[in-house]
């Protein structure tokens, strides 16, 4: 009983765990902490550069 | 029912797999520590899924894993070292074939050592591992902590799922592997982003490291206690508000006492007295006896070389009137090392031993110095990093404690831990390399990014 209950405890929570890996793209990929900055630097120009949508 | 929920998840874990090739890794490290194959009775146990699932994580990675800033690392090398020089003890062993039944299990706990740090590239895959590995203990621990909390337990008593000495199964052993995740456990509960921090993960979390400091009680290992002793030492140097700690600790340990069973605290009194405890009185002998056998042979004499001893052990007089408290003399043949240190020197030898200790002292400076490094930055993808070395070095230092008394130099999970530990240095080292940065220091004022 006691065993059976741990069991299904942690295999509920590793299956959720799996799942929930199974659709983060960080997974395979990081981006690194440049790349990052460059996105949001030329995320940044654009935006000054175009007027925004009100 | 319980054998089909086991094959059920197995396969859709394999299943899974094959969309994401890192979950076969993922998959081998569950399997290599609850080891559903021996608590099921039909199809998983008839099958080499344990080896299937090796050759499928390998090839995953080397087939489709993006392999162009894989790094390696030092440790890495000395693994493959003692691989090899673990090997050649085996083809020179005192005894071969039981050398051979060690090696097999051996070189797999290595080789995957090994090959383990070159998968985790990323933040989330060490997080990920991780959290598996925490979540396998956790199915044994548990168990073991809610029979214990029950009133079950007792000396070699307490069934941990399995009834026998298999990996993590055996007592002793999992006291100190339940005791050394414990600061990793409590990481994750701060950290961690497959669950992320709320109350359920803080309950989960708390539960599952009491029900880990509840081993040792149920299994009544020595070991454990000892082991949590060096815990509570070392969580000084990771908590906030360190008065308040020691003042709760004590605490607990005051409210403890009186509910302990009275069993468990005889058995903890003869820590003060080996020489009258038959147990420890063996031990020493043992030891002695591999001190002298090696100082004659030197290279060791491969897996298993204890079955050769043969020890007279003198026990001086107990306490009390049980019917082992009084003195005499008993001798002994083929007794286990019980103690990691005499393992490796045993049956591996001084260059064995060195090898082995530099690893373990190789780890510890590493996770010490991503330590110090990264404690005091204030970007918030990297405060994680501080945090995680500090409780695998915890966690670490606990297993080597252990390992004085219990024979676990070869134990898979903690090399596991080690990849985790390599695996955290040569993240830390591409990221930095990547950017040119280091981490961004509290003291120098800069604006969190």
């Amino acid at each position: 009983m006691v065993d059976n209950l741990s069991i299904a405890l942690t295999h509920v929570l590793m299956a959720i765990a799996l799942w929930r890996l199974l659709h983060r793209d960080d997974l395979d990929q990081e981006v690194s902490p440049r790349k990052l900055w460059e996105q949001r630097r030329d995320a940044d120009m654009t935006g000054r550069d175009t007027p925004r949508d009100a | 029912m319980r054998d089909i929920a086991f094959i059920a998840f197995l396969f859709a874990f394999i299943g899974l797999g094959f969309r994401r090739p890192f979950l076969f890794v993922l998959c081998f490290c569950y399997i290599d520590i609850v080891a559903p194959q021996r608590l099921s009775y039909f199809l998983i146990n008839s099958i080499p899924i344990s080896l299937i699932v090796f050759g499928l994580a390998i090839g995953g990675w080397l087939f489709a894993d993006d392999k162009r800033d894989t790094r390696w690392s030092g440790r890495q090398s000395l693994l493959v070292m003692l691989l090899g020089y673990c090997w050649m003890t085996t083809m020179m062993a005192d005894f071969p074939v039981e050398a051979q039944d060690k090696w097999s299990w051996v070189w797999k706990a290595l080789v995957w050592a090994i090959f383990l740090p070159l998968t985790l590239r990323t933040k989330l895959r060490i997080e990920a591992l991780a959290l598996i590995m925490l979540l396998s203990a956790a199915s044994i621990a548990i168990a073991g902590g809610l029979k214990t909390a029950g009133g079950g337990g007792g000396y070699g008593q307490l069934q941990l799922l399995l009834n026998e000495n298999y990996g993590l199964y055996e007592g002793s052993t999992m006291s100190t592997v339940a005791i050394s995740i414990i600061p990793l456990i409590l990481w994750y509960r701060r950290h961690g982003t497959i669950f992320p921090p709320d109350w359920r993960v803080s309950l989960f979390c708390f539960a599952l490291a009491f029900a880990c400091m509840l081993l040792p009680i149920g299994t009544q290992a020595r070991t454990g206690l000892v082991c949590l002793a060096v815990l509570a030492v070392l969580s000084l140097r990771a908590v906030r508000h360190r008065l308040l700690y020691i003042a709760g600790a004590g605490l607990l340990v005051a409210a403890a006492i009186p509910l302990l069973p009275q069993s468990y605290t005889q058995r903890m009194e003869t820590i003060q007295g080996y020489k009258a405890d038959q147990s420890a009185s063996t031990r020493v002998a043992v030891w002695k006896w591999t001190w002298d056998y090696v100082k004659e042979n030197p290279l060791g004499g491969g897996f298993n070389a204890y079955l050769q001893n043969h020890v007279r052990v003198e026990k001086a007089a107990g306490p009390g009137n049980a019917p082992d408290a009084e003195a005499g003399a008993y001798e002994e043949r083929a007794r286990a090392y019980h103690s990691g240190y005499f393992e490796m020197l045993g049956e591996q030898g001084f260059p064995g031993l060195v090898l082995w200790l530099l690893l373990h002292f190789a780890g510890l400076v590493q996770m010490e110095r991503t330590r110090r490094r990264y404690l005091k930055t204030r970007r918030a993808e990297e405060e994680w990093i501080a945090p995680f070395a500090t409780a695998l070095q915890h966690g670490h230092i606990v297993y080597l404690v252990g390992s004085l008394f219990v024979g676990i130099a070869f134990q898979p999970f903690i090399y596991m831990m080690l990849a985790l530990e390599i695996g955290l240095s040569t993240y830390c080292r591409r990221r930095e390399r990547e950017a040119g940065w280091r981490p961004q220091m509290q003291s120098r004022g800069f604006a969190r990014t």
